[in-house]
Formats: C-alpha cells, structure tokens, sequence
C-alpha cells in the first residue's frame, strides 16, 4: 500500500481498515478474494482530482453522498456485467433494456461505501446514512471532474482516500474515492491524536 | 409471514423477494422511499417488514420512526449495509426485531427470520 507521509498514522490507520472492509464485503458479494493495491490518502485540491483516473475506457462510477462528503466507486464497464453476475447470481434479469446490471453495481457499491462509512462513523462516535447511490456510464476522467459538483460541502480542499482493488479470478477492478470536508478531517484528526 | 420489502435498489429487492420466497415467505409489497414505504404498510398491513436504512428520499431510521408512531406492531428486520452502532441503538430503542449486514446469503436470512418467529 501507498501512503502519504503528512497524515498522522492513526488517521491513516483507521481509514485503510475501512478499506480493508470494503474489499472484505466485496469479496463476499463476488465469492473471490480482492487485493488492495493502492491506498493514498492526501490533502487534494479538488479541482485537480482527475488527474487521478488511471483507465481511458468506460467506466461504471457510483456516487454516493453523506453529510460533509461522499463516495465515488468505479468499476470498468468491461468487467461490470461479471461484477453484476456475481451479485445477482440468478439469470432471469437478463432481459434487453434491463438496468439491472446498473442497479446491481449500485447496490454493490452501497455495500463497500457502507463498510468505510461504517468505520468512520463509529470511530468519530456519529450516525451518518449513505443517500441513494447515483449511476453513471462515463470515462474514469469525467467521473471525477463531477466530484466538486456532486459534494459541494467538501470546499476546495478536501480529504481524499483513493483506493485500487483488483481481483485477478474475475478480471475485475474496483476504485474508491472518499471525500471528506474540514469537519470529518477535524473529526478523525481529535480522534487519530487521542489514540496515540 | 407476509412481507414489505423496503429498499432503494430494484436490484436488492428482486433477490430479497426471490429469497424470502424461497423460504416460504410472501412479499405483498415493495417500496424504495420513505413515503412509498409507509404508504405500502398502511395499503397491505404485513406482517413483517424488511428495512433498508438507504432510501432514494428520506432512510430507513425514519420510516421506524413514523411506523412506530402510528402505531405498528409489524415485526421490522433491518437489512442495509450501514452497521454503524449508535443507529443500531436507535434501531433497537424503536423496536427493530432484527439485523442483517449486506452482503449477505440465504442462510443468514433463514437464520434471522427464524428468530423472528
């Protein structure tokens, strides 16, 4: 794992234990181990996220907002109908103009935001409910630039986790990004000190 | 028992359907929001009702709520990614029968109901 040097070794701690379970549940949903590759978590300026897309094909983003931020994860759309399968494991959805594999994608995206935010918000003694989650089919570039847009609370700098999950057995990859405005930093910063 | 199935994703609610009619269960409504949910418990009375906490309007905490103060006696199994405990707690303090952290499989769900029974 990758990490950045400035984020106190708590803080860092606890937000790679939330993505540790994230890929925990996605393995249970897909029945195949997942490997984290990358965590970063940095102070970023949000208009210079996109820099981060790393695949120049379509992509499955999953937009899923909280009080002070959010959640984008993405999945390849070449390997979304394997990731959907693996979810819905019945065939009778398979039927043309079924959004189906989108609604499914979503839900699996509920569930791995759902472990982080989990984390997060027990360790910072807070309730917090995911809204709904928001599909769209774009480049992983586009995706991102719609994240100032999608979680306007986070301000111009903000917390971000980004986190790179493969799984080799189904050919699939997965990518987080967290965002998290001045109150959870200060949050999980009080949190990350009291715990030295 | 007869079933309300609440949850946003279309996706989950087609294979909690499948499962719970698998288990000899039967589903007499589904809802994806706040409002549809408590306008399918008062158009069907079931039984039971499974709840997710993310909804497209509104969550799950808040439809408890406002079954609750109308007076519902349905038995509520609350099944969402969110495991947080302090809305655990709440859930609890408002009757939640029961928990089921997604993902989850056909024996978990087995398992959960029967305690429910």
């Amino acid at each position: 794992m990758n990490s950045s040097e400035d984020i106190p070794p708590r803080l860092l701690k606890i937000l790679e234990t939330g993505v540790d379970r994230g890929a925990e549940r996605l393995a249970k949903i897909s029945r195949t181990n997942w490997i984290i590759q990358t965590v970063s978590v940095r102070l970023a300026q949000m208009s210079r996220v996109a820099a981060m897309a790393e695949n120049e094909g379509t992509d499955y983003g999953i937009f899923l907002s909280m009080d002070g931020g959010g959640f984008l994860v993405v999945f390849p759309e070449a390997e979304a109908k394997a990731m959907a399968s693996a979810f819905l494991t019945q065939t009778e959805w398979e039927k043309p103009g079924s959004r189906m594999e989108e609604m499914a994608l979503s839900e699996i995206a509920n569930v791995v935001a759902n472990a982080i935010a989990d984390l997060l918000a027990d360790a910072c003694g807070r309730a917090v409910f995911l809204a709904a989650p928001v599909a769209e089919r774009k480049k992983a570039v586009d995706l991102l630039q719609e994240l100032p847009k999608r979680f306007p609370a986070a301000g111009a700098q903000t917390l971000l986790v980004y986190a790179h999950m493969s799984s080799s057995s189904l050919s699939a990859d997965c990518m987080v990004a967290i965002i998290l405005d001045d109150d959870w930093q200060k949050a999980l910063l009080t949190v990350a000190e009291a715990g030295k | 028992m007869k079933f309300l199935v609440v949850d946003d994703s279309e996706a989950a609610r087609f294979m909690l359907k499948s499962m719970l009619e698998t288990l000899g269960h039967s589903v007499v409504g589904e809802a994806g929001s706040t409002e549809e949910a408590v306008e399918a418990y008062d158009k069907y009375k079931p039984e039971a009702v499974t709840l997710d906490l993310s909804l497209s309007r509104g969550n799950g905490l808040e439809v408890l709520k406002v079954l609750r103060g109308k007076g519902a006696v349905a038995k509520v199994i609350v099944i969402s990614g969110n495991s947080q405990k302090k809305v655990q707690d709440e859930l609890r303090a408002l009757g939640a029968s029961g928990f089921i952290c997604k993902p989850f499989n056909l024996e978990e769900l087995a398992a959960a109901l029967k305690e429910l029974q």
